[in-house]
């Protein structure tokens, strides 16, 4: 196999009404016809309503491909049960495509009628099976409609895939290379670990974002195992990114640790029974006699609600602490009065400088809701704050979880998350700590680890585990990541990245003990 | 924990190691920091060797070698791997015929991961599924 070009195409809306650029989708099928593709994959919303007489025209317009073509459905061609005429106009809604020396497995990841996504239990089984059967293959493609990660530009995050943490774990753990979806009309291309998550434009509608134009993706697999995906606009403008995996992944741990941070999330002390005090007082007790961390952050809900009595007993629990500490409110603490307590108790998060390393706290809890923002302004000034520090370990600490955790039902839990995602990666944070979803997990995006600590000592947790927070140790040239049993204070590594972003270690840091 | 699953999926796929010169000291103390029991020996960013914390017994401090002895003359330099899309039941099977807590992985050649005991724990907690509905 020399290589594979595959041209990526998604949201045609092909229908008799305006929303269908036509112009737009006979250029684009006329350039992939003149050019060198060994097939064509479109990741859905191939109709607008998904109406008998839209499906009859998709036919025909499909049928100017002169090349082997896999369409995956999407939620625009469920509608008005679009999905029996999807599959007699089109094809079967999950399936397999076979090339060379890989596979395409599609799954359908509608639900009729609503714009959000699933990929409920039978067809995770499948997948999973299928994962196993082809798991040999050198390239492993999956492919949906609905995008895995929050996307930028694209308003308010919504309509996402409600178990988006379980899939992405389940790609992540058979080393699927390539997820490539469509659905928010936004190209964007990020490396999550080893996988390219390729999220292809609109290539005829007219509902484009910020004013865009029409696009389509051009997917290269190399032999050495690069994927390069280039996104291509109607104007001819063009964005290139590649990734080749490292294979095997070697850590050979030199010098002392700079730097070991704790991090927790959702102690929600109160009178409830669901708080386990007891379970919280052997962590601090373990934070405090065994791990002696350099610093203590706490990624919000410190309280279950925001009153009085509950951040009397937070205070206490947290005062122990020896080390530094840095906590940022989570949704459940402003609730009430919890706004003023949280201030009154906590003080407001400031950016702490510990030799080297700076910690930017990011507020993203709104009144009486589970569901955060962090604004455009809050944006902007992260951005600058990240530039500002650029030469130290910069780590944004924040409570909204902005990559999917997985077994926790996903519904966008940050507004702006895509966006605030691209600052993190565009702007190489040395990494991320959120504590949203009861749930210990760490990814990489782009050059940036991305850790969300569980519930560190709130029964209604998501972890098979149990409770637990996070210990984080810096080297000079990688980030490793434990989860500690918060009862038990046994660990299991969660992740260890080498440190990308920039970071200049200044000589004189002292080594921790 | 799906027994037919390829290994890939619950094998630890961020290898920790020392290279060829480094002491059996430094070695054990990266297995104390690290908490692992056992390490892969690094040349040139290839695995070339394995040794785990009862090699270091047997090898070491029995023998009575000094701690200061480079780890390339206690490593198993021959390697007991299985293949990354080999399933869990299998490798199962071979870590209780060969009596052994660490499995190596490869992947065309080279080693990728490591499966021990405590990742075959690990995984008897995860379920590769989910809850979210039914369809």
């Amino acid at each position: 196999m020399a290589m594979i070009r595959i041209a990526h195409i998604s949201d045609t809306h092909i229908t008799g009404e305006s929303a269908y650029k036509g112009y737009a989708y006979d250029l684009i099928v006329n350039e992939i016809n003149r050019g060198d593709f060994d097939f064509v994959i479109h990741t859905g919303d191939v109709t607008n309503q998904g109406l008998r007489e839209e499906y009859e025209r998709a036919a025909y317009e499909l049928r100017k491909i002169q090349k082997p073509l896999v369409v995956i459905p999407g939620n625009h061609d469920v509608r008005n049960v679009g999905y029996t005429l999807f599959e007699r106009f089109i094809g079967p809604l999950n399936g397999v495509f076979e090339f060379d020396d890989g596979v395409v497995i599609w799954v359908d990841s509608t639900i009729p009628d609503l714009s959000d996504g699933r990929v409920g239990g039978h067809k995770f089984r499948w997948l999973k099976k299928k994962l196993e059967e082809y798991s040999d293959r050198k390239f492993k493609i999956v492919a949906a409609h609905h995008h895995l990660v929050p996307l930028p530009d694209t308003g308010r995050e919504r309509n996402v895939l409600f178990n988006a943490g379980d899939v992405l774990d389940l790609l992540l753990r058979h080393e699927v290379n390539l997820y490539t979806c469509g659905h928010k009309h936004v190209p964007n291309v990020y490396r999550i670990e080893d996988m390219v998550v390729d999220n292809a434009g609109c290539t005829s509608c007219r509902k484009t974002r910020k004013g865009d134009v029409n696009s389509y993706n051009v997917i290269t697999l190399h032999d050495d195992g690069r994927v390069e995906v280039r996104i291509k606009r109607v104007t001819g403008e063009q964005i290139i990114k590649e990734h080749r995996p490292v294979k095997p992944k070697l850590f050979v741990p030199r010098g002392k640790r700079l730097l070991r941070i704790v991090q927790m999330s959702e102690s929600n002390v109160s009178d409830r029974m669901y708080f386990r005090r007891k379970v919280l007082e052997n962590a601090l007790r373990t934070i405090n006699e065994k791990l002696k961390p350099d610093i203590v952050v706490h990624c919000g809900d410190v309280v279950d609600m925001g009153i009085e009595r509950y951040y009397e007993r937070a205070y206490e629990f947290y005062e122990r602490i020896k080390a530094e500490k840095l906590v940022v409110p989570g949704h459940n603490d402003i609730t009430y009065l919890g706004y003023d307590l949280f201030l009154e108790y906590f003080g407001e998060p400031e950016i702490k400088e510990l030799e080297g390393f700076t910690f930017i706290p990011v507020i993203s809890a709104q009144y009486e809701t589970p569901i955060g923002v962090v604004g455009r302004i809050g944006q902007r000034k992260l951005a600058v704050r990240l530039e500002e520090y650029r030469e130290t370990f910069t780590v944004v600490v924040m409570h909204h979880n902005i990559v999917p955790i997985p077994r926790s039902r996903e519904v966008g839990f940050l507004e702006d998350a895509g966006d605030v995602l691209r600052v993190i990666t565009r702007r190489e944070a040395n990494l991320v700590l959120t504590g949203h979803g009861g749930n210990s997990f760490g990814i990489k995006v782009e050059k940036t680890p991305i850790v969300n600590a569980g519930s560190v000592s709130w029964e209604l947790h998501r972890n098979p585990y149990g409770n637990s927070f996070n210990v984080i140790d810096v080297y000079r040239d990688m980030v490793v990541v434990f989860e500690i049993q918060a009862t038990w204070g046994s660990g299991r590594l969660v992740g260890i990245w080498k440190i990308k972003a920039p970071f200049i270690p200044s000589p004189s840091l002292p080594s921790s003990p | 924990m799906d027994t037919n699953a390829p290994i890939k999926v619950y094998m630890t796929r961020k290898l920790i190691g020392v290279e060829p010169d480094d002491t059996i000291k430094r070695a054990c103390e990266v297995m104390v920091e690290f908490d692992i029991g056992s390490l892969v020996v690094v040349e040139k960013g290839k695995v070339v060797g394995f040794f785990t914390k009862s090699d270091i017994i047997r090898r070491v401090v029995i023998p009575g070698l000094p701690n200061t002895t480079p780890v390339r003359e206690i490593m198993s330099g021959e390697l007991i791997k299985v293949d990354s899309s080999t399933p869990l039941r299998e490798v199962l099977d071979l870590m209780a015929k060969k009596g052994i807590k660490h499995m190596l992985i490869e992947e065309e050649g080279e080693i990728v991961g490591i499966f021990s005991l405590s990742d075959l724990l690990t995984a008897s907690r995860r379920r590769l599924e989910t809850a979210i509905a039914a369809e």
